[in-house]
Order: C-alpha cells, then structure tokens, then sequence
C-alpha cells in the first residue's frame, strides 16, 4: 500500500515537473521568436532610415539605433524586446528628421527657384512695356 | 539521555526560534514592499507626459497619426505600470518610447509641412515662368503689330473698325485675332486689371449707339475670358459717340472713331474704378 502511493507520487511528481519544463521551454522559445522578430523590423527600420539620407541628416540618431540594435542581439528575452524596440524607434526618428531636413532643403530651393522665376517675369513683363511705349 | 523537562525546553525553544524567524521575514518583507513602492519614481512618466500633451496642444503634430497614437499608447502603459506599481525600469521603457514617437511624429509632420510649401513655390515658379514665356512670346512676335500707347491710365490698345459688321456686336474672324494677341498682352502682363471701352462714331441715335458700343466691348470682354484672362480683372464699358478721336464728318474719320479700346491699368489701380 505505502510502496504504490510513494510510486504514484514520484510519476505525479516527474509529470509536473515535465510540464514546467515544457511551459518554461516553450516561454523561452516564444521570447526568443519575438525578440528575434523585433530585431529583424529594428534591423528594417535602420536600413530604411539609411537609404532616406539619415546619415546626412540624422547620424548621431542613427548611430544610437544601431548601438542599441547591437545590445539587443546579445541580450535575451524581454530585455532583448525593449531594446530592439528602442533601436526601431530611434530608427524611425532618424528616417523622420532625415525627411524633415530634406524637404527643409527642398523648400528652400523652390523659394529661391520661384524667386528667381518671379524676377525674370517682372523683368520681361517690363521689357514688353518698355518696347509697347 | 535527554529528560522529559529538558526535552519539552528545548521544542519550546524551537518554536520559539520558528515564530521569531517568521516574523522578522514577514516585517522584512513589508518593509521590501512598502520601500519598492515608495521608490517608483514617476518623473519619466510626467516628462512623456507634456512631451506628448505638448505636441498634441502646440499642433505640432496631426494627432490622428500612427506615431502619435503610438506615443499615446505607450504613456498610457507607462501611466499604467506606473498606477501597478510595475518596475521602475519597464515603467522607464515606456515613457522613453512615448516620448520618442511623440518626436517622430512631430518631425514627420514638419516634414509633410516642408514638403507642401515647397510644392506651392515649385507650382509659383511654374507659373511665372509660363509668364515669362508668353511675355517674351508676345514681346517678339506681336508687340509691333497692335496698336499701343501710354497714357496717364496706363497702356491703350486700340482695336480697329474691322473687328465687327456695321450695326452689329458680332466679333468678326479677323478681330478674334486681334483679340488673340491682346490676350497675350494681358496674361503676360497678369498683376494688371484692364477696362474694355467700346466707342461709336456718331452716326445714328446717340442712346443707340451707347448701347451698340457697350454690347461690342461686353463680346471683346467674353472673347478674351475665351483665350484665359481671368474675368475678374476685366470690366466692360460703352461710351457711344462720347469720345471721338477723329473728326466724324469723313467716312475715314467715322471708321477710326468706331474703336475699342483696351487700356490696361497701371498697377494698383483696379478695373472697378477706372471709368473715364
């Protein structure tokens, strides 16, 4: 009697013990794909920022996204996550500034452009009167 | 051998130890939480907090964009974990990340600002350069060839005889040409408003041929709203035999009396009080 309880404890006991096992193994695993996935959208981002002139505009920014992008991959787990996560934000607003100064430039060569174009109108328009008198 | 007595003192000070060490565990314990409590620092939290409120009250941001319903959603973790009494650092990452997407979507606004400014110089330019093309057009095929002089109100362009039938307002093939090139004159000429006045000779009853001359300088008017001069800049008036420039007792004198006139202002004065 006391020998079949002590068995039937020790298979519940190995039983348990499996399953935490699985369950940590499979948390693990699922961390591990997350983190993996952030990591692969923060290494996305950075490329993207890159090839919209973030290092002309943004490159202090952009050098902090690939710092953290490199924590990340030796990090593990939820810290891994925050700090892919952080990578891709920061690479986001690298590729934003970069935006912001490029149409900033954009902007200023339409005005000098317009500027330039409103010039040789007043000065033609002047011309036609001028031969008109 | 241990006797009865000094086996019951020494259980009695076992659990007297047991009932101590769980006490102190249990005072340690509080006292670890009430410490972690009172250590959250929520100073992360309020920096996100008008970072974000002051993107979205100073409009510096379109509020319905992604990254700024992003930074709102990681404040309102941040707030969360906060309220929970999460881990400083956690409670840290999302405030950092509400502040960083509020300044995303503060630069990517910026951008598209830029970016419409810009177009409306581009399209400015564009214009005046289609301007200045037509002006220089205009200067070297046509500027000989209409009849124009300065005056006090600006430059007069007279229109011939030949641009209707007698006793008509019909605009003849030949004067939709004239009218072409007077066109020309006024698109390159933009900033200016311009007054249509049609003339008569005096043959015939003066209130007829008032009426005859306003109705010719109403089609001059529709014919150059026709070739895009805009409406606004044009008004339309009849004179009749009011304001000969020739003498009317010779045919020839009669057919440079009935003219239309198109006298395109000076700049700064307006169509609608440029009567004579």
């Amino acid at each position: 009697m006391m020998k079949t309880s002590f068995r039937t404890g020790r298979r519940i006991c190995t039983i348990v013990l499996l399953a935490a096992m699985l369950t940590l193994g499979a948390c693990a695993t699922r961390s591990k794909i997350t983190a993996s996935n952030e990591i692969a959208t923060a290494e996305f981002a950075i490329r993207d920022a890159r090839a919209n002139g973030a290092e002309t505009y943004s490159l202090e920014r952009l050098g902090q996204a690939e710092a953290l992008l490199e924590e990340a991959r030796q990090a593990s787990g939820a810290e891994a996550e925050r700090l892919a996560e952080k990578a891709l934000v920061n690479a986001q607003l690298a590729a934003a500034v970069a935006e912001r100064e490029g149409a900033k430039k954009q902007l200023a060569a339409s005005q000098k452009m317009e500027s330039e174009a409103g010039a040789l109108r007043e000065r033609t328009t002047e011309a036609v009167e001028e031969r008109l008198r | 051998m241990m006797n009865q007595f000094e086996a019951r003192e020494r259980g009695r000070s076992h659990t007297f130890h047991l009932t101590h060490l769980t006490h102190l565990t249990m005072i340690f314990g509080l006292l670890a939480l009430v410490a972690g409590c009172t250590t959250l620092d929520p100073s992360s939290v309020e920096t996100a907090r008008d970072v974000v409120s002051a993107s979205r009250d100073g409009g510096l941001v379109d509020s319905d964009s992604l990254d700024f319903r992003e930074a709102e959603r990681h404040l309102a973790e941040a707030e969360r974990m906060l309220d929970e009494g999460y881990q400083q650092e956690l409670i840290d990452h999302e405030a950092e990340m509400a502040g960083l997407y509020a300044e995303v979507a503060v630069a990517r606004t910026e951008a598209i600002a830029a970016k419409a400014e810009a177009g409306a110089y581009t399209d400015r330019a564009r214009t005046d350069t289609a301007v200045t093309r037509v002006a220089v057009e205009i200067a070297i095929q046509n500027a000989r060839s209409v009849d124009a002089k300065q005056t006090g109100r600006g430059l007069v362009l007279t229109l011939g005889g030949v641009l209707f039938d007698s006793d008509s307002a019909n605009l003849k093939t030949e004067g939709r040409l004239s009218v072409a090139r007077v066109a020309g004159f006024l698109i390159a000429l933009n900033d200016r408003d311009a007054v249509i006045e049609g003339h008569a000779d005096s043959t015939g009853n003066a209130e007829y041929n008032v009426k005859l001359s306003a109705q010719r300088a109403e089609t001059i008017r529709d014919a150059l709203v026709e070739f895009d001069v805009s409406d606004d800049r044009l008004v339309a008036e009849g004179y009749g035999a009011n304001f000969p420039i020739a003498s009317n007792d010779t045919p020839e004198g009669r057919e440079q009396n009935r003219r239309v006139e198109i006298v395109i202002l000076r700049p700064g004065l307006s169509a609608s009080d440029a009567h004579r």
